[in-house]
């Protein structure tokens, strides 16, 4: 396990050189003493000491296997540091997305948007049938790491195969909006592309988004389908008259074409977002 | 049957009445317009929309005006206007005097009733139908045509084309509605002489079967009532549109129809003229 985990890490100082060092002063023969006093007790007490050397060695031996497996192993922050990468060479983007929602309170048809975004979370979107709502869950624009990277809790959980992907699974826990959120991330291995999210806050809705990536222009990951899994808090008017079941949870599909990557997009785009009218 | 028609139309066109309702439909569209142009009333439900959402346009326009609008007239100025008209069909020639010289005529009593009938059905059609339309391209022109919003059980987004399909069903329910009101004034006013008690008597009874259909004790006369059956129009822009639920309501409000039409000719056949 990596060591910079607060879970696996409570009370230590969260760095590997730390944690190794007092993995080596655990193990390593005490020059205590009662070795001379052993020597001189007698032979019986050398058979003991014998043994406790032989298990030092071996613990030596396990410590070495074991860190020379963790070094291999990058850390949380590495590995989202890594990932953060490809987010952060997009600058700005316009995207064609074709938007669908199948949700017990939210009945809308497939949208059709031009989605326009600038770094770090400028967005603007214009709908080509007059009017769209994008559920705000449901969308990963920009850096998705860019809060997990500022959370105060940080691990490496597991690997797991999501979407046929051997990924990285980390853990953190951030403050939004006040909220306390615990969100799971799982990392692609060979990608460094963020393949699922899972955000939990402490009340409002979680989600949980897939993504699908395509390559653009050689050079960019952007995601060509997200799809988020959404549990929505009770919509106007769905208190008393909606038929659907508690619990019931709004799946947003959101497939991206015709991304144009790093054009400069001026800020007045964001500017003219329209409010009402 | 042409000619009686021809006469019932254009005495129709000649009293001034008859543009009431037109013209305070219109004025109500011009004021509902001008409040959705440059008013905030609507503002709360884009807030709470953003609240969840990244709303891209408005949701203001035609079809929102033409389906707005309905929540205000399907209990006042529609009734009202199909009554003022419907009633007076008969009322206002026993007043002016004119039945008896009507009558007088190679006609039968019958003939004479259905044209009055007709027309008055007729007005009652063109004034609801022409609302809607009128709503819908004065919309078009000032607030922009697109899909329909309702917040309703949760959000539902209707498609243009969706949401005229919705609309021309509301306004056709909302209308063969309308018809039954007329011919509940029609009916009174076969046997009055003063059209203001058909109106009253009319209205009274559409009131009065609302304030019913709240009461829990007449639960089972409710669903054979004109106003539960009027107002599945609401019914009509949220879930898949239900065909049998449509015709149902309208084959309800049309036997109300019928009904009061049969009631009023058999009053005007065996009225006494004379007297």
């Amino acid at each position: 396990m990596i060591a910079d985990c607060g879970l696996f890490n409570a009370g230590r100082p969260s760095s590997l050189g730390p944690f190794s060092q007092s993995w080596e002063k655990a193990s390593r023969p005490a020059p205590s003493p009662s070795i001379g006093r052993g020597a001189a007790a007698g032979r019986g007490e050398g058979g003991s000491v014998g043994r406790a050397q032989t298990a030092a060695a071996f613990a030596l031996v396990l410590l070495l296997y074991a860190t020379s497996a963790h070094a291999a192993q990058p850390t949380a922050k590495q590995i989202l540091e890594k990932a953060a990468v490809h987010y952060d060479a997009i600058k700005d983007y316009t995207a064609d997305a074709r938007l669908t929602v199948e949700s017990p309170s939210v009945h809308v048809p497939e949208m059709q948007v031009k989605m326009y975004y600038k770094r770090p979370d400028k967005l603007h979107v214009e709908s080509k049938d007059g009017f769209a709502v994008l559920p705000r869950q449901g969308l990963i624009v920009g850096n998705p790491l860019r809060e997990l990277m500022a959370g105060f809790e940080l691990s490496l959980d597991r690997s797991e195969r999501v979407l046929n992907n051997d990924c990285y699974v980390i853990k953190s826990s951030f403050q939004r909006e006040g909220r306390a959120v615990q969100s799971t991330v799982w990392i692609d291995k060979k990608h460094w592309l963020v393949r699922q999210m899972h955000a939990n806050p402490e009340w409002g809705p979680s989600v949980k988004v897939k993504l699908w990536y395509t390559r653009v222009g050689l050079r960019y990951w952007l995601p060509s389908t997200t799809a988020a899994q959404i549990s929505l808090p009770p919509l106007p008017g769905a208190e008393a008259e909606s038929e659907s079941k508690p619990g019931e949870p709004t799946i947003v599909t959101i497939k991206f074409a015709d991304y144009q990557v790093n054009t400069g997009l001026s800020d007045k785009i964001f500017e003219k977002q329209e409010r009402g009218r | 049957m042409q000619t009686n028609l021809r006469l019932e139309l254009l005495k129709l066109m000649r009293k001034s009445r008859t543009y009431i309702g037109p013209v305070a439909m219109g004025l109500l569209i011009a004021a509902v317009l001008v409040g959705m142009k440059y008013g905030h009333q609507f503002e709360y439900m884009r807030r709470r929309l953003e609240h969840d959402f990244i709303v891209s346009g408005s949701f203001v326009n035609a079809a929102f005006l033409a389906r707005y609008l309905l929540e205000g007239i399907v209990y006042t100025f529609l009734p009202l206007f199909a009554c003022m008209v419907c009633g007076d069909l008969v009322a206002s020639e026993a007043a002016d005097g004119t039945l008896r010289t009507l009558l007088c005529r190679p006609v039968t009593r019958s003939a004479v009733a259905a044209s009055k009938y007709i027309m008055g059905i007729a007005y009652v059609l063109v004034l609801t139908f022409g609302t809607g339309l009128a709503a819908y391209i004065a919309g078009s022109a000032f607030l922009g045509r697109g899909s329909l919003v309702i917040l309703s059980g949760g959000i539902w987004i209707l498609p243009e084309h969706a949401a005229l399909v919705r609309l021309a069903a509301a306004y056709a329910l909302i209308a063969a509605g309308m018809a039954g009101v007329g011919s509940m004034a029609f009916a009174i006013s076969t046997f009055l002489s003063n059209s203001n008690g058909a109106i009253a008597g009319a209205m009274g009874i559409l009131y009065g079967s609302a304030v019913i259909g709240e009461i829990e004790y007449f639960a089972k006369v409710k669903p054979y009532l004109l106003t539960t059956h009027l107002d599945v129009w609401r019914d009509l822009f949220t879930g898949a549109l239900d065909v049998q639920l449509l015709a149902k309501s309208v084959g309800v409000m049309l036997i109300y129809s019928a009904a009061a039409f049969i009631i009023g000719l058999i009053i005007f056949r065996r009225r006494d003229v004379l007297a």
